[in-house]
């Protein structure tokens, strides 16, 4: 195994008289791994997790996320009971943390998808050791997602079938023309595509585990769900088929989801909402708070599950590399808002962009610039980027910074629109900070649930890329 | 002349909107500032138990799953004659608020009625009614008033309280003691009659009216200067200028309904209708009357004296006009009106056309003594003048000397018997003065609507019914006469009414002489036979009062009175008036525009009505100038103490542009302790503050001390405070279009014109780019409004009747301060100008029906369509409550239910609601539908008559039906020549937010003021 030094950098930065790399890019690239993990390290790590006891920190922590969840369950079914009026939203201000919440969670989900299809498709290896989890990561913030549409309508009892065109015999249909349900759509083809991908690419490791499994329980579910894989060569080359056909269909979904997400604001007259360049700029905010997300998960995860080896110093900084660049787009975005603001002449545009800078949230618009502009400036230094540490606490502030994203846009533009007169604020009340609470804690303890009871990483798939695992055309 | 085109002038709605304050900045970031300070608890001060409680319960209620408890329901065996289950039914009666009567039409379904509205062959009320009429229906229904009569705070009947009340009355009288019946203001003539029987027939007895409101300024000034010893009820409609000193004749004077309508019929200024007027306001308190001012001038209370007489010198001295004896016209030589600089322009109007000076009701004798003198000098008082003295308010003649009388009488301790009979003496006396006063009668009896707070310190107590369940009479300010007749039996059954009370306790007194009045409606009867019917001309008299049940009014001509102005009692008070003008803090303590004089504090409907003024509900409030508010170190929502000579209490500071300096202005009828659960803890009761008994509403001196504690406001505009846009102007162009009359006159089609079409303004070919295609309306109707701003007073009639017709809930003041007040037309507020005394603009705003509407295309279940007559159709059933068709909503009309509000209605209440008009569950949203209900069975009537469409003028929206000032016209604009296409051709017609397309169907005329020479 070569080792990544500079000198060998140099050594190898070769390029011969026809243009070509003297050297093939996977050996004067920073290695994948740490040390020389064979292949039965791989399985052993992966496995290990599923089959071990849970540590007594893993029971601490999913009772704390999981009472949280539970409380959030709790506030949510008091929300049902008694009204949405448990909430502060208003008038003018009829939507406020839950669509906040909404298309924070949703944003969440798009690191899975980008990492698990388009780097897939571009061939991107680094992407194997993080991408499990990531996409995990994406089903979860999308299950918290989906709550949220569903109990911000002041009916949710028939909202859950009343925004599906289901035939019945008044012929009374949805409304086609509406951002909503096209969010309808969005969204659950979102679930279900990442939620088959995902499946997917656990087969052969289901089948690793039944293979190992000695506990007659697991073995039965590990049979179950590995749905009778044999490792045979028909198995791969049907899976690598499968796998690559969800991909592309993948694909699309990471730009049209938040696109369509966008829509719910673009297509509305609202001066800060009816903006053309929301799709792209929501398209790179949920990759950048997806990015955020999974590293505030990864470098705990790698730390916990000991999986230094697989996902190395160089994982975490490609991830901060496509956060500092959606970071710039969404930087960007947010100035070209101010500028077409001014420029469009249009005086109530021109009045929302003011009194969200200086207006009564300013608080929350400086929050947000500080946390998504200011702070991931500091990743243009590579020490920065290679610093766990930093990372992370940077990736918190990601988090917030997208949360308040969503809430400025939600809150600051309704808030005061055209009329003066029907001007208000928004304050948010328990039930509000509760039930998002409870979705942080539903992620939180998905996710553990999932660290623990499902192999963490695509075993077939970094094995892939282990050294050696492809003896190819590395020895021309 | 400025072009408020051009100008770019600067639109606010408030102090903070303005200011820069660091101070408020920091409030503002205060982020949960009312949780948990405000009265009557809310969602978010639920304790864990409750909550838990709730959780438990509401899973139990999911577990056990529930039917609705069988109900049986009979149809009629027999049908009454004239009812139809669905079909509404209309009765005449008629309304009376103090001394003013009106006649009104009341809409009965089923046998109960559910709306009011005013009577259109009335011809004080012309159809047209107010938010007090409105509301009144509310108060039939209202559960806090469905009691027992008590006996020492036990159960009993009528008739056993009549003889305990008989039994003490021949107690007292034995003893040498007298009988007193305290009544409250009122419009009976057979009230009157059954009054002076009571002291001629029972022993000792005298009625005594001491009403809550107490002001007989006017009427005092009248009778020593004209010998008439009551109101006068000018008619505002022969005026061409108008100077209004502290008067709000349009808004809490009980004569205002007829005012507005006199007063906007000349306000607005297409061709083809009279002049428009000129309207002067010299206020010290800012009223809705001085926000309609062309011009308003703010003077201290100590300085309108001082105005008057630079008016009265103006024209008597400066002019040398005529009407003043010589002696009169010398002491004016001394005034100077150096002071005023607006007085000669003032004068030249004045005195160009036909005028008047209105003086506020509040005022005193001298004050209004001025008024006259004024009044004659301009030659407005006089049969067939604006001031016809044949036009008084009935029975409004000065108490004052009978209220002074009985305070001694009792103060003797002469009085036996207290008969408190529609009076809240205990709520509404001086401080003090009703406990020394209690302390001294032996026996104290109440007669009332509600067990108020003077039911609680009597021994008895008989709760009486309703005036839409009692038959009574009134007399109008013109002369004519109408009955009152029952809409329905007492809801609780046995209940008299306050007369028939009167005379159940006088028959078991005095048997002999009411034996013949076997109840108030045979002794109405008998006096319409005697008095009425011969002045009538008719002969049979059962006909005469069919009809005159049938028509609401009876035409009656008042008698021909001629007043010469004595002027020689005037001198003394032009002294007084000289010599007057104090100086120092001064308190306005002045009736409430929602709740007048408690009466009706019971009522959600008045106490979420918000102030036209400072927008405020469920709170009387100190309102102040900034400048009084800086001086005395207080911010809005700062608790001073204010002390007069009478009493102290605590009120809630409120900062409103346009107030004088040096003065501090609240309002009555708030702070009632009992009668009710809607009115408690609401406000603070500042009756007592008045030390003069007879003078319940003026100014007066008053110390002023900070509390250092904080009192949330819950206004339904500026829910916080607002901070931050003062570093951009907001372009409200688009919003408010005004400009002058010269202007006006001067380019009427360019002032306003638009760069987009507007309907009725521009043909269909016209129509700005839209991708999506055009709806057609070529076939049946298609709805449309036009609002006219230049008329609009902002007197809220069209609120209340909205919330009547609509079934539209109250909230609660927790609610309306988290801006979620349910009303579906609010009365927009602009101000523009000097920002110590800014000119207004009112826009009434409801759902503008707009062909694109942003609404419709967002709603993912299409529960909001557009209709093929141009309505924006609301289907509550289908309706999740996503609030996106609220958001994407440029105006902000529609009203989200956050929670059930109808959850606390209780009966009878449910019987307010309107058939017609579903009544929403929590979840979803509502809005206005252009009172779809009342479309639909004009459509009905249609058909059956075998029309295909309605004729003009067929429907009424319940807001245009309602509003005084005929500023909202409903329509057919299909119709080229219905009264609504006509309206919205006009060169003043503009589109609110114009520029983004969506094709309101309201086309909103702009405000034309009418100013001299100087800008808007």
């Amino acid at each position: 195994m070569r080792t990544a030094t500079d000198k060998h950098r140099q050594d190898s930065w070769d390029i011969d008289g026809a243009g070509t790399l003297a050297v093939h890019p996977d050996e004067i690239r920073e290695p994948l791994f740490e040390g020389k993990p064979a292949l039965r390290d791989v399985t052993e790590t992966v496995s290990g997790v599923v089959e071990g006891k849970p540590t007594k920190l893993w029971y601490a922590t999913i009772t704390l996320t999981g009472g949280l969840a539970g409380w959030g369950i709790l506030t949510i079914l008091y929300t049902i009971v008694t009204g949405i009026g448990v909430w502060g939203n208003n008038q003018p201000v009829g939507w406020a943390w839950d669509i906040t919440n909404f298309v924070f969670w949703i944003g969440i989900g798009h690191a899975g998808t980008l990492i698990s299809a388009i780097l897939f498709l571009f061939r991107q290896k680094w992407r194997t050791a993080i991408n499990r989890a990531a996409e995990a990561m994406t089903i979860f913030a999308v299950i918290c997602a989906l709550i949220f549409p569903i109990i911000h309508t002041g009916r949710p009892w028939v909202a859950v079938y009343w925004l599906l065109p289901l035939p019945n015999q008044m012929e009374m249909w949805v409304n086609f023309r509406s951002p909503l349900l096209w969010d309808v759509f969005a969204v659950s083809t979102y679930f279900a595509v990442s939620l088959m991908f995902w499946f997917v690419g656990l087969v052969p490791d289901f089948a690793t585990l039944r293979n190992r499994a000695k506990n007659a329980i697991a073995k039965t579910i590990w049979t179950f769900v590995s749905f009778g894989w044999t490792g045979a060569n028909r198995h791969w080359h049907r899976y690598e088929k499968a796998y690559l056909i969800l991909a592309g269909i993948s694909t699309p979904l990471v730009l049209s989801v938040h696109t369509i997400v966008s829509f719910d604001f673009a297509v509305s007259v609202l001066p800060g909402w009816h903006t053309t360049i929301f799709p792209p700029y929501f398209v790179a905010g949920a990759i950048f708070s997806g990015f955020g997300m999974v590293l505030t998960l990864m470098i705990l995860a790698r730390k916990l599950l000991n999986l230094e080896q697989f996902i190395t110093v160089k994982h975490i900084e490609n991830m901060n590399k496509v956060l500092m660049a959606t970071g710039l787009m969404v930087g960007y975005a947010y100035g070209i808002e101010f500028f077409i603001a001014w420029y469009s002449g249009n005086p109530f545009e021109r009045f929302v962009f003011i009194n969200r800078a200086f207006g009564p949230y300013s608080w929350a618009y400086w929050t947000m610039v500080t946390c998504n502009v200011f702070i991931p400036q500091l990743f243009w230094f590579r020490k920065i980027r290679r610093n766990l540490m930093i990372t992370w606490v940077i990736s918190i502030f990601v988090n917030v910074g997208m949360w308040f994203e969503r809430f400025v846009i939600i809150a600051t533009s309704l808030h005061r629109d055209f009329l003066p007169s029907s001007w208000g604020y928004f304050i948010p009340t328990w039930v509000d900070v509760s039930i998002f609470a409870g979705t942080v804690g539903l992620f939180l303890t998905l996710f553990l649930l999932f660290a623990k009871y499902i192999p963490v990483l695509a075993i077939s798939e970094v094995k892939g890329i282990l050294p050696g695992a492809q003896p190819s055309h590395l020895h021309h | 002349m400025a072009d408020t085109r051009s100008t770019g002038k600067t639109y606010w709605k408030s102090y903070e909107e303005l200011s820069k304050d660091p101070a408020l900045m920091k409030q503002l970031h205060n982020e949960f500032p009312e949780n948990g300070s405000a009265p009557g608890g809310s969602v978010g001060s639920m304790t864990r138990r409750a909550f838990m409680g709730l959780l438990a319960a509401s899973t139990a209620l999911a577990a056990t799953g529930c039917r609705r408890p069988e109900q049986e329901i009979v149809p009629y065996v027999r049908k009454p004659e004239y009812l139809t289950p669905g079909i509404a039914n209309f009765f005449t009666t008629a309304f009376t608020r103090q001394n003013f009567a009106a006649g009104i039409l009341v809409e009965s379904r089923e046998g109960r009625p559910i709306k009011i509205e005013g009577n259109d062959r009335c011809p004080v009320s012309a159809g047209k009614s107010n938010h007090l009429m409105q509301a009144s229906l509310l108060s039939l229904y209202d559960p806090d008033r469905i009691l027992r009569p008590t006996v020492n705070n036990s159960d009993s009947t009528p008739l056993n309280a009549y003889r305990r009340i008989a039994d003490a009355v021949r107690e007292v009288t034995a003893q040498g003691k007298t009988v007193r019946i305290l009544v409250d203001e009122h419009a009976s003539p057979s009230l009157q009659k059954l009054y002076s029987d009571l002291e001629r027939f029972l022993p000792e007895t005298r009625v005594v009216t001491w009403p809550a409101i107490t002001a007989y300024g006017a009427a005092e000034a009248n009778a020593r200067l004209l010998g008439v010893d009551a109101e006068l009820v000018p008619d505002l409609g022969k005026a061409g200028t108008i100077l209004g000193v502290d008067a709000d004749f349009l808004g809490t004077d009980p004569t205002s309904l007829w005012h507005i309508r006199r007063f906007a019929s000349r306000r607005k200024p297409e061709h083809g209708t009279p002049e428009m007027n000129r309207f002067y306001a010299v206020e010290s308190a800012v009223s809705t009357t001085g926000s309609n001012a062309d011009q308003r001038i703010r003077v201290k209370p100590g300085e309108i004296d001082a105005f008057l007489l630079a008016l009265l010198h103006e024209l008597v001295v400066v002019r040398g006009v005529r009407g003043l004896d010589a002696e009169t016209t010398t002491m004016l030589h001394g005034v100077t009106g150096d002071r005023f600089p607006e007085m000669k322009r003032i004068a030249d109007d004045l005195l160009r056309s036909p005028s008047v000076v209105m003086i506020g009701r509040h005022l005193p004798e001298h004050t209004h003594t001025l008024g006259i003198l004024c009044n004659t000098v301009l030659g407005a008082i006089g049969e067939g003048c604006i001031l016809d003295p044949r036009r008084t308010l009935p029975f409004s003649h000065s108490k004052q000397r009978a209220i002074t009388e009985f305070r001694k009488e009792l103060d003797r301790g002469d009085v036996g018997v207290l008969l408190f009979a529609g009076v809240n003496s205990a709520y509404s006396m001086p401080a003090g003065m009703f406990r020394s006063l209690s302390s001294r009668v032996l026996y104290r009896f109440s007669l009332s609507l509600y067990a108020d707070e003077t039911s609680k310190v009597c021994s008895i107590f008989i709760p009486v019914n309703h005036y839409l369940e009692q038959w009574g009479d009134v007399v109008l300010f013109d002369g004519s006469q109408a009955i009152v007749q029952p809409l329905i039996a007492p809801l609780n059954e046995g209940q008299p009414s306050l007369p028939d009370a009167l005379i159940g306790i006088a028959r078991a007194v005095s048997e002999e002489h009411f034996a013949d009045v076997p109840n108030y409606y045979e002794y109405v009867r008998a006096r319409w036979e005697s008095d009425v019917l011969p002045r009538s001309g008719e002969t049979s008299f059962g006909s005469f009062w069919t009809e005159a049940l049938r028509n609401g009014t009876v035409a009656l001509t008042a008698p021909s009175t001629s007043v010469t102005v004595n002027a020689a009692p005037a001198r003394d008070m032009i002294r007084t008036a000289l010599s007057s003008g104090n100086a120092g803090m001064m308190l306005g303590v002045l009736p409430s525009h929602s709740l007048d004089d408690g009466l009706y504090a019971n009522l959600g409907w008045l106490m979420e009505l918000p102030d036209p003024v400072t927008k405020a509900t469920w709170d009387n409030l100190a309102v102040m100038s900034r400048t009084t508010a800086g001086a005395l170190g207080v911010e809005k929502g700062d608790v001073i103490r204010v002390k007069t000579a009478a009493g102290s209490t605590h009120l809630p500071v409120f900062i409103q542009p346009g107030m004088a300096d040096d003065v501090i202005l609240t309002h009555t009828g708030f702070g009632r302790t009992e009668g009710g659960r809607v009115l408690a803890g609401q406000g603070v009761n500042v009756f007592p503050l008045m030390p003069e008994a007879g003078r319940s509403i003026g100014y007066v001196s008053v110390q002023v001390e900070k509390t250092g504690e904080r009192y949330p406001i819950a206004t339904t505009q500026d829910h916080h405070s607002l901070s931050g846009e003062e570093l951009f102007d907001i372009d409200r162009k688009e919003i408010v279009k005004e400009g002058t009359l010269e202007d006006f006159l001067a380019n009427p089609a360019t002032l306003f014109r638009h760069d987009l079409p507007v309907y009725g303004a521009a043909d269909a070919t016209d129509r700005p780019i839209s991708i999506m295609p055009p709806h057609d309306y070529s076939r049946g109707h298609r709805w449309g409004m036009s609002i006219d701003t230049s008329a609009c007073v902002g007197c809220n009639a069209c609120v209340i009747a909205c919330v009547s017709e609509n079934n539209i809930p109250m909230v609660g003041k927790d609610e309306v301060m988290n801006g979620r007040e349910m009303h579906w037309i609010r009365i927009d507020r602009y101000y523009s100008g000097d920002e110590d005394n800014p000119a207004t603009t009112l826009q009434p705003m409801l759902c503008q029906h707009c062909e694109k509407a942003p609404c419709e295309n967002v709603c993912p279940v299409a529960a909001t369509t557009h209709s093929p007559e141009g309505l924006n159709e609301m289907t509550y059933n289908r309706c999740v409550g996503t609030r996106y068709c609220s958001n994407n909503c440029p105006y902000k009309v529609r009203r989200f239910n956050y929670l059930n509000y109808h959850r606390d209605d209780r009966d009878p209440m449910s019987f307010v609601f309107n058939p017609d008009v579903t009544v929403r569950m929590r979840g979803v949203m509502e809005k206005c539908t252009f009172c779809v209900q009342r479309i639909n069975e004009a459509k009905y009537q249609a058909k059956n008559e075998g029309r295909d469409s309605l004729r003009d003028g067929e429907v009424h929206t319940a807001c245009q039906q309602a509003c005084p000032a005929d500023a909202i016209v409903f329509g057919n604009i299909n119709d080229p020549e219905s009264a609504v296409s006509k309206s919205m051709r006009t060169e003043r017609g503009y589109h609110v937010l114009q520029s983004l397309n969506v094709i309101p169907s309201i086309t909103y005329k702009a405000k034309i003021r009418n100013t001299n020479g100087g800008a808007v």
